[in-house]
């Protein structure tokens, strides 16, 4: 049995907490508290790390672990990342500047995207077409990445395990 | 976020001052700030340097993890976390005050005795809460 370690990223309120609750099979440990910062509506925060787990049809375990969102937690990042087999990044389409949200990511984790394979998974895109994938795609390209693109509602557990799918596919691929 | 929008001046004053006092008491802290929970910080005292806003990211990210950590071994609530190292120490003390819940992170050299800084770091915290 093989175990895999995925990192989820992405701005506060995106969905990482939620997503690794989405498909966990143990209960998450969250390390949530109040978020004082009054320009984000949002009640809680993460300040430390999400951990949950699932395992693989094939008995392999994954391990996945979720950041802070906020750029002043960026040691969590990094510290966070060694040993990771592959990104998640998670953007929220209804911020104001979702792209220059997903550079901060790239550029955050620069060194591990060098090497690891990642998948970005954009929410709340049916109520926010835009920017549209294409427009990701794009902006990936003009970082140097070609990273797949979904679209992801995070409470859903099929969609959060189908951005685990695609990054263990690319994973694969790359052995190949 | 601004620590006015949460505290009154007199209680950063105090809290500024309380810090000070953690340093000026010679037990070889040399670097301490309170922070919120989730890591902005309210107040500092330095002699090294050191950036208050990092510092104060790093406590409120310690102290969730020390939590965590407390409950899942069915400890119950975490008091404070020391990091123990070849040069010094660091202790992240957890504390209430108007309703929100603080972190208080010292750094210490190795010079220091962990006992008088874990003191240093309670009495902050009863201080602070009791006023």
């Amino acid at each position: 049995m093989r175990e895999h370690k995925i990192i989820l990223t992405g701005t506060m309120g995106a969905g990482k907490t939620t997503a690794i609750a989405a498909v966990s099979e143990t209960p998450p440990i969250v390390t949530d508290v109040v978020n004082n910062d009054r320009s984000v509506d949002k009640a809680q925060t993460t300040v430390g790390f999400d951990y949950g787990q699932l395992t693989l049809d094939n008995g392999d375990r994954i391990r996945l672990f979720g950041t802070p969102g906020q750029e002043r937690f960026r040691f969590v990042w990094q510290a966070l990342s060694s040993g990771a087999l592959g990104l998640i990044i998670l953007t929220d389409n209804s911020r104001p500047d979702p792209l220059a949200d997903l550079r901060v990511y790239l550029d955050g984790f620069a060194t591990e995207l060098s090497t690891l394979p990642c998948v970005v998974g954009v929410g709340r895109l049916e109520s926010h077409p835009h920017p549209d994938l294409q427009a990701y795609a794009d902006a990936l390209e003009q970082a140097g990445h070609v990273f797949p693109v979904l679209p992801v509602d995070v409470r859903q557990r099929e969609d959060v395990l189908l951005l685990m799918d695609v990054l263990l596919s690319q994973l694969e691929a790359d052995l190949a | 976020m601004n620590p006015s929008d949460l505290f009154s001046a007199a209680f950063l004053r105090q809290a500024a001052q309380e810090l000070q006092a953690m340093i000026d008491a010679a037990v070889g802290i040399r670097s301490a700030v309170l922070a919120t929970v989730d890591g902005f910080a309210v107040a500092s005292a330095q002699t090294d340097g050191s950036d208050s806003a990092r510092m104060a990211a790093l406590a409120s990210s310690i102290a969730s993890i020390g939590s965590v950590a407390t409950q899942e071994a069915g400890l119950g609530r975490c008091a404070s976390v020391t990091l123990n190292t070849d040069q010094g120490f660091a202790v992240v003390r957890q504390l209430r005050r108007d309703g929100h819940d603080l972190v208080m992170i010292g750094i210490s050299d190795g010079q220091a005795l962990l006992a008088q800084v874990m003191y240093q770091a309670n009495q902050f915290a009863r201080r602070l809460e009791s006023a």
